[in-house]
């Protein structure tokens, strides 16, 4: 009972928040740059390793572990792997 | 006359000589520089190919940690209370095609459940006797993984279990910010951390909005009838890596991310599995149900001088009542032969921080303050009943984005104590 009223609480103040939000066409994935997607993406869990800590192909190899982990969009893996790849 | 014509052509051959032979000199210098370049070329595209990447790429990584314990109310009880040592590999043999393995090495010195660096314990389901100390050696995971399209990633193997967010995101010890895990999670704990089984996953797009999915079927949690300890009679354990029955257990996870930069995240996730005593036994149509909701934000501001991260998770887990046999010496005190009780265990926790990361000195820019609440509860009248509830209260100092020190006071309805942990990415 508990669970379900917190659940239609969550549920609520997330519509809330989404009916808020305009709908800019930077807010789109396509729209925003690798750096960032990297910016808001990869802060979610844990502190941002800085570029310059693993090679391109390391970073291949991280950002696809990241997408499984976070379940990032393809396009989302995608541009940031190119940043880091880029900034490294 | 003649003798002033040979002059002449003598001195025009002798003219066009000198500059030739020259000229013939210099050419050769090049050529030879020419060969030496050559020669340098090919040395150095040797060097190049000899680290140039096949198809198939490898990353070796993972995490570490040491933590001390200090039990504020019992000053000889104060110990390196737990080591552990994670390392982990990503192969990647196609672009498709991973592999992920974790390893956990651990060494836990005598201590309850709920206090181990990267989340060995919770409340301990298995180590919870306060007994010496014990290595384990644990295979975290070890996951195929397939990256079908866009949309969808398939996984085979021991994978992180995608219920609520702690155990699967938030268990390393370098990005946990408190050095103990909340109550019921971590390994050893009730709730899943890793299983055995299938899964399909991925995030797309929706207007601004994200959403992302986890469904998976797994051997599911087997039921301890108390036929093999008794104080355990009710309880079930996800390591599950030989079934118990031929039911699997369905489980899954939703998320949603309504705001644009990804910043809040609402989950709900949950497992069902039919069965989970063993087939044959009386209690194998006992069921079990986890449902899980969570929560995590993270504010960004300037105003504020850096980042503000809320967490929180609230998870419920029902196994259908059944009775389990007393003790032969309860029976004798006049006890009935079976006794049953309301099989439900609760466990949720809220987390706040805030590192003033964008603050002038790096000194202050490297603090982290953190808070949390959590409580957890096991059925009251079973034998492993259980209840605390702690407010840890933490200070971390980050050396690097993946190495901290972290001091944290947990004030709990059972014990007092003092922490301090040392983990490392690497
Ligand atoms: C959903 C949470 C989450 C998100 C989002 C996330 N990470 Fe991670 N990250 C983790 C976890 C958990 C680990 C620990 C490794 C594991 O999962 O076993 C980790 C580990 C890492 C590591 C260590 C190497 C490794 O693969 O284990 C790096 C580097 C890293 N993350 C970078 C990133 C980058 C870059 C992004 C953005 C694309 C990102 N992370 C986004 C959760 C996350």
């Amino acid at each position: 009972m508990k669970l379900s009223k917190i659940i239609i609480a969550l549920a609520f103040i997330g519509y809330i928040i989404f009916s808020v939000s305009s709908c800019k066409p930077s807010q789109f994935i396509t729209a925003k740059s690798g750096a960032q997607l990297w910016g808001e993406n990869c802060v979610r869990c844990h502190n941002i390793p800085s570029p310059n800590i693993y090679s391109d192909q390391q970073w291949e190899l991280a950002v696809s572990h990241m997408r499984l982990r976070g379940n990032l969009t393809k396009e989302e893996s995608d541009k940031i792997t190119e940043f880091l790849q880029a900034a490294n | 006359m003649k003798n002033k014509y040979i002059f002449l052509v003598a001195m025009f051959a002798v003219a066009g000589f000198v500059p030739l032979a020259v000229l013939a000199q210099d050419q050769s210098e090049v050529n030879k520089e020419i060969e030496k370049l050559k020669e340098e070329n090919r040395e150095q595209n040797k060097k190049i190919n000899a680290n140039k990447p096949g198809k198939s790429s490898f990353l070796f990584t993972g995490f570490s940690n040491l933590t001390y314990h200090q039990n504020l109310e019992d000053t000889d009880d104060s110990k390196f209370a737990h080591a552990g040592f994670s390392p982990i590999t990503i192969w990647r043999p196609s672009e498709r095609l991973m592999l992920e393995t974790e390893l956990h090495i651990e060494m836990e010195g005598g201590v309850h459940g709920g206090e181990a660096g990267d989340g060995h314990g919770g409340h301990g389901s298995e180590n919870e006797a306060g007994h010496e100390g014990t290595t384990f050696i644990d295979l975290g995971y070890a996951n195929m993984v397939y990256f079908l399209n866009d949309y969808m990633i398939i996984t085979a193997g021991k994978f992180l279990t995608p219920i609520g967010t702690f155990n699967e995101r938030f268990h390393p010890s370098w990005i946990n910010p408190l050095p103990t895990s909340p109550l019921g999670m971590g390994h050893g704990s009730p709730l899943p951390v890793a299983e055995l089984g299938i899964q399909i996953r991925g995030g797309l797009q929706t207007g601004i909005s994200k959403l992302n999915y986890a469904l998976y079927l797994s051997n599911g949690p087997v039921l301890e009838d108390g036929q093999g300890d008794p104080e355990r009679a009710g309880s079930v354990v996800y390591s599950n890596f030989s079934d118990n029955n031929k039911n699997k257990a369905l489980g899954g996870r939703l998320g949603w991310l309504p705001i644009h930069n990804s910043s809040l995240e609402i989950g709900i996730s949950g497992q069902w599995a039919k069965n989970v005593g063993d087939e044959g036994s009386v209690y194998e149509k006992v069921g079990s149900q986890l449902v899980v909701g969570d929560i995590s934000y993270l504010i960004n501001s300037t105003s504020l001088k850096g980042v503000i991260r809320l967490t929180g998770q609230y998870s419920k887990l029902m196994v259908d009542d059944a009775l389990y046999k007393s003790d032969s010496t309860d029976i004798a005190k006049g006890d009935s032969e079976f006794y049953t009780f309301d099989n439900t265990s609760t466990f949720y926790y809220g987390l706040i921080s805030y590192r003033p990361s964008k603050s002038g000195k790096k000194f202050i820019r490297n603090i982290e303050f953190v808070y949390r609440y959590d409580f957890g509860q096991t059925p009251a009248d079973s034998k492993w009943e259980f209840e605390d509830a702690r407010s840890t209260f933490g200070l971390n100092y980050w050396i690097q984005a993946r190495s901290a020190i972290k001091l944290a006071v947990s004030i709990g309805e059972l014990s007092n104590i003092m922490y301090l942990q040392w983990a490392l990415g690497f």
